[in-house]
């Protein structure tokens, strides 16, 4: 569909830098060479709950070589967070978790950091550490934060503690509903903690200008938030800070939310670069990153359906308990997201959920892939198989029964103006075999569906600045980390111009020249910089076309740009070359510079007035599931999603792929373990098991079309919906492979034995 | 940190002397490295690696002599372990990936003594024997005195493990290395189970049947009652299921972040259930019934 309209959409052109990553050119942080910067490191906590009698630096200043130790009374008396402000830049008068940064070096070498960080001895006495979401909410809990208060839309008479984030769905009456249900379910679901581990280490990089400027290096997602906090926190006036964006190797929302996802490191190289007057760098170890920086939190939910004896559901009562860690971080966000989620997608008029985001002595949320979705949709999706088997329905025809149509309003959503989810299943059931592959013995298949429902967020602008030869140089607020930058926003700006992407370059972010930005996360990149560039290559086009306007003796409405050649349409022998207006344009309106914004209030309210199209997706697995051991084996499985438009089929299969994969690894085997003293007894890669390909099926990415999203040309965002079913599908999967029902992450061989086991299977 | 190369292993004796609990050798790396990155650096690196003919694989007295330093990709490819070894060359083929494989060596597998080391529990049930050498004289010794608990060995800190000789089984044996972990190959085993089994003449028995478990108890065991308990015995569902708990019950495992102890002992069942069944059914051409 795509090839026949457009020229350059709907290839698959290769990403932008990739051979670079191939080869190993240095492309990452990690890769840069700052001349005379000195190493950093940060000394962490070795408790998870503590106060700070006293840190005394005095020895870890006397050896030679050592050029700056830091502590927070080296810093401005200024926090930083998100719904709370309740972070130091680094620990003040408490830890509260194993790796809240205390206090950093900058010394001449590696060594020397190591050894100064052993120097600096830190007094602690030691409190009560809570590692149990449930646990700090009880009024017997130890107090994470002394000074901060419970929110403010949490109901009356709820009595909790060391809470962080309220966030409530409150749709019909769900309680006089639940009464008229002939059927009820009421089940218990928990995951994990886990770690978003992309590879490359976080780094980050600080050097004093002349000028009396800093320059920061960071791979970070979001440059802009980190050099707003890295002012607040160093002191300096924001006009002082520039934040140069380095290639990125993977984030997956780790690396997205300002300075609280890599703990602060970001100030802390600027704060030591300040005191040592000089450059520093700091790179962690992965397994440093792993207890400190930010993760996928862990929550347990409650929920409870009732239908109608035929499948319609009638009425949703649940809760959710989201576990934000040490800080807020993204926890109030997430939480509230995996509070809106557990309500679901589906038809379902009365629905209540209370949701509850809490402090406790473990590290901190962040905004890793769907945050909140996958956690949810593990629940709401399992317990939607339940219903099901307690209906005594197929869990296909119960789904497609309860999907919204054109009109409908579902959680998050007032009005959809069409809706894929009943495509999405129809075409999985059909992909995997539903009811007609034969199945083996213990083998299964499962469904799960999916959504991520696009929120309101911050616009975003972008920049297309001809060349003399028609090439065109784009500046836009989101990073390259593997999404749209390197892919969608080349190919647009081709598309528009008449250009090929060779001829596009898009620049990575620097804060001092980008347009600003919120951060290249929330599946985003195409919706705000995406439709921001489109308009940008438009105005640079219309610039061009109006000069050539004049030498063509056209009007320019009859003017096309066809492979660098500006022609009049239908007769293209009346031609003059883009080369040639570009340049002559130096003479008539200096450089063509396009401009273009992407309008978020005005795009959410033409989607409420419109009612809006909504990615949805249904994953389909079939599983084998060894009785003896409780292994389970992924033997095929399917990924059918709705991204609305397709810019670049390979770059969005790349993603579907990606997140299935990371969404299985949690469903199989990947969780951050905490003994009670809230130690990770897995911070490294030898424990930490991330799945391996020999785990992991062939992923069969699927897309329908015809749903046009809010994105340029149509598109959905697709970076992280890909990663809300896979946990739920398996579970699902193994309950039709075995009849039991596994309602705890991870799927592990010893959980599901385990479940298997107290089944008498 | 100091690091030497020795050229033969008694210039490695000597620095091993000289250096005492200050020295660790090093041979392919793949545990010592990661260790340097995770805990405390050693005085001194003594690189074993460049001493010639520690690595050869050759037919001698009966059976196979290892060295020390082939490296368990070396123990994959040849065809006198795959032949005449089966037990050794399944371990070596589930062991971790190609580029581990390439570069760990059987000798450092077992002088790091972990007790789910691939190799550990295979050598016991083949009743191989490592040769130890000291500065002073060289002796050898049944792998179930050369572990002696978990990273302990009887080579202390002065001792190098240059030999491993390794009997042939007896002819018309049948061996399986189940290795249970969540990533298969691509991670540390829970649990390794040897099982190396004869048929008597007219097949209607095992003979000799011999268990190993890995990673259940501080050293690799061997399973002395379950092994007596079906030897000379046919094997029917019911033996299986007595063998297995039987089994499980030999075992000590640990509970860590990887597992639970408990659910260790349920795999050490499964997979001696697994293990002689297959022998049962390679060595008598009949399911258990
Ligand atoms: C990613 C990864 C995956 C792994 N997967 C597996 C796996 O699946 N199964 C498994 O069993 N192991 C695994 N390991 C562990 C490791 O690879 C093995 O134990 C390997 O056999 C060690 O051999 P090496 O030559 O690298 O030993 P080294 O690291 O060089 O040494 C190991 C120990 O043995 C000592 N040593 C070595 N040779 C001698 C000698 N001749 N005499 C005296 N002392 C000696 C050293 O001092 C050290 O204490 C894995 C390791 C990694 C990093």
């Amino acid at each position: 569909m795509a090839k026949a309209e457009y020229t350059v959409l709907g290839t698959d052109m290769p990403r932008k830098g990739g051979v670079e990553r191939v080869v190993g050119k240095g492309v990452y942080g990690i890769d840069l060479n700052l001349p005379d910067a000195l190493s950093g490191g940060v000394l962490r906590s070795e408790h998870a709950h503590a106060k700070i009698v006293n840190i005394d630096t005095s020895e870890a200043k006397a050896i030679p070589g050592v050029r700056a130790v830091v502590t927070a009374a080296d810093a401005p008396d200024v926090r930083y967070g998100r719904s709370y402000i309740d972070r130091y830049i680094l620990a003040k008068d408490k830890v509260r978790y194993m790796g809240d940064p205390v206090a950093a070096v900058a010394a001449d070498s590696q060594a020397l950091v190591k050894e100064a960080l052993g120097k600096i001895k830190v007094t602690y006495e030691p409190l009560p550490v809570v590692v149990d979401p449930e646990e700090t909410m009880k009024e017997s809990a130890p107090t994470i934060h002394e000074d901060m208060p419970l929110p403010k839309n949490l109901p009356e008479g709820v009595q909790v503690k060391n809470v962080c984030g309220y966030a409530a769905v409150n749709i019909g009456d769900a309680e006089a509903a639940m009464a008229e249900a002939d059927v009820v379910v009421d089940e218990v679901y928990e995951t994990k903690m886990i770690h978003p581990q992309y590879l490359e280490p976080r780094i980050a990089a600080a050097r004093p200008e002349e000028d009396g400027r800093i320059t920061v290096w960071a791979n970070a997602q979001a440059p802009f938030p980190v050099r707003t906090e890295v002012a607040s926190l160093t002191g300096l006036p924001l006009n002082s800070v520039r934040v140069i964006s380095t290639g990125i190797g993977g984030g997956f929302g780790g690396k997205g939310s300002g300075v609280t996802s890599s703990a602060g490191l970001e100030p802390i190289c600027a704060l030591l670069a300040l005191t040592a007057k000089q450059p520093v760098m700091i790179v962690m170890d992965k397994a440093e990153e792993t207890i400190s920086t930010t993760i996928r939190s862990g929550c347990k939910i409650w929920i409870k359906t009732g239908a109608k004896k035929d499948g319609t559901l009638v009425a949703r009562q649940g809760k959710v308990v989201y576990d934000a860690g040490g800080y807020s971080g993204f926890g109030n966000q997430a939480g509230g997201r995996c509070t809106q989620m557990v309500g679901g997608w589906y038809r379902l008029p009365n629905i209540h959920m209370d949701g509850f985001t809490v402090y406790t002595n473990k590290q901190v949320c962040g905004p890793v892939r769907g945050p909140g979705g996958p956690q949810a949709t593990f629940a709401m999706e399992s317990h939607m198989d339940s219903l099901a088997a307690e209906l005594g329905m197929d869990p296909i025809e119960f789904r497609l029964k309860n999907v919204p149509e054109k009109g409908d309003g579902i959680v998050g959503v007032p009005k959809l103006r069409d809706s894929s989810l009943a495509e999405t299943l129809n075409t999985a059931k059909e992909k995997i075999g539903w009811g007609k592959v034969k199945l083996g013995k213990n083998q299964g298949i499962g469904f799960a569906t999916g959504a991520w429902i696009e929120g309101a967020g911050p616009g975003g602008g972008a920049v297309v600045k001809m060349n003399e030869d028609g090439s065109a140089t784009v500046h836009i607020g989101k990073v390259d980390y593997g999404t749209a930058a390197p892919f969608g926003i080349p190919m647009i700006v081709a598309e528009v111009l008449g250009i090929s992407t060779d001829d596009v370059t898009v620049l990575n972010v620097d804060t001092d020249a980008s347009p600003w930005d919120a951060g290249t996360v929330g599946s985003r990149s195409m919706l705000v910089s995406g439709n921001a560039v489109k308009l940008a290559a438009e105005d640079a086009r219309d610039q061009i076309l109006r000069m050539a306007a004049g030498q063509l003796e056209a009007s320019p409405e009859d003017l096309e740009i066809v492979d660098r050649q500006i022609q009049v349409k239908g007769a293209p022998s009346r031609s003059v070359s883009l080369a040639s207006v570009c340049n002559a344009g130096h003479n008539e309106i200096g450089d063509v510079i396009g401009r273009g914004y992407f309008d978020s209030k005005a795009s959410q309210a033409d989607e409420r007035e419109r009612g809006s199209s909504q990615p949805f997706t249904t994953h389909a697995a079939l599983v084998e599931v060894d009785a003896d051991t409780g292994n389970v084996k992924i033997l095929k499985y399917v990924a059918v999603h709705d991204v609305g438009f397709v810019v670049h089929p390979k770059a969005v299969e790349g993603q579907i792929e990606g997140a299935a994969a990371m969404s299985l690894g949690q469903a199989l085997c990947e969780q951050v373990v905490h003994d009670s003293d809230g130690r990770t007894l897995n911070p490294t890669f030898v424990d930490y098991l991330m799945p391996t390909i020999n785990m992991l099926p062939r992923i069969e990415a699927v897309t329908v079309s015809g749903y046009p999203g809010a994105g340029p040309y149509g598109t959905k965002g697709a970076g992280e919906i890909g990663s809300v079913p896979p946990m739920a599908c398996i579970a699902n999967a193994i309950y039709n492979a075995t009849g039991v029902r596994v309602r705890r992450l991870p799927l592990s061989p010893e959980n599901v034995l385990r479940a298997l086991r107290e089944a008498g299977k | 940190m100091d690091y030497f190369e020795p050229k033969t292993v008694s210039e490695a004796l000597s620095l091993l002397d000289q250096h005492g609990d200050q020295a660790e050798v090093i041979a392919g790396g793949t545990d010592v490295m990661v260790d340097i990155k995770y805990s405390d650096e050693p005085g001194c690196l003594v690189n074993i690696k460049r001493i010639p003919d520690l690595n050869a694989i050759r037919e001698s007295n009966g059976g196979v002599h290892i060295g020390p330093l082939a490296t368990i990709h070396e123990l994959e490819e040849s065809d006198l372990v795959r032949e005449r070894l089966p037990l050794l060359w399944q371990a070596a083929h589930q062991f971790a990936s190609l580029q581990i494989r390439n570069t760990a060596t059987i000798g450092g597998n077992i002088c790091r003594a972990s007790p789910s080391g691939e190799t550990l529990a295979p050598l016991l049930v083949l009743e191989a024997q490592a040769e130890v050498t000291f500065s002073d004289g060289a002796r050898t010794e049944p792998f179930g005195a050369f572990f002696q608990g978990p990273g302990q060995t009887s080579l202390g800190s002065r001792g190098l493990l240059t030999g491993i000789s390794v009997p042939f089984p007896a002819a018309g044996s049948h061996a399986v290395y189940l290795k249970h972990a969540v990533r298969g190959p691509m991670d540390i085993a829970m649990v390794g189970v040897a099982v190396m089994a004869t048929a008597n003449g007219d097949k209607t028995a095992l003979d000799d049947v011999r268990i190993g478990l890995g990673a259940v108890a501080p050293t690799p065991v061997r399973a002395p009652k379950t092994e007596a308990l079906v030897s000379g015995k046919a094997l029917d569902a019911a033996l299986v299921k007595e063998a297995g708990a039987s089994a499980a019950s030999e075992s000590s495992p640990i509970t860590d972040q990887r597992s639970s102890g408990e659910y260790r002992g349920w795999i050490v069942d499964a997979l001696t259930r697994r293990g002689l069944e297959q022998c049962w059914q390679a060595l008598t051409g009949k399911e258990v019934a």
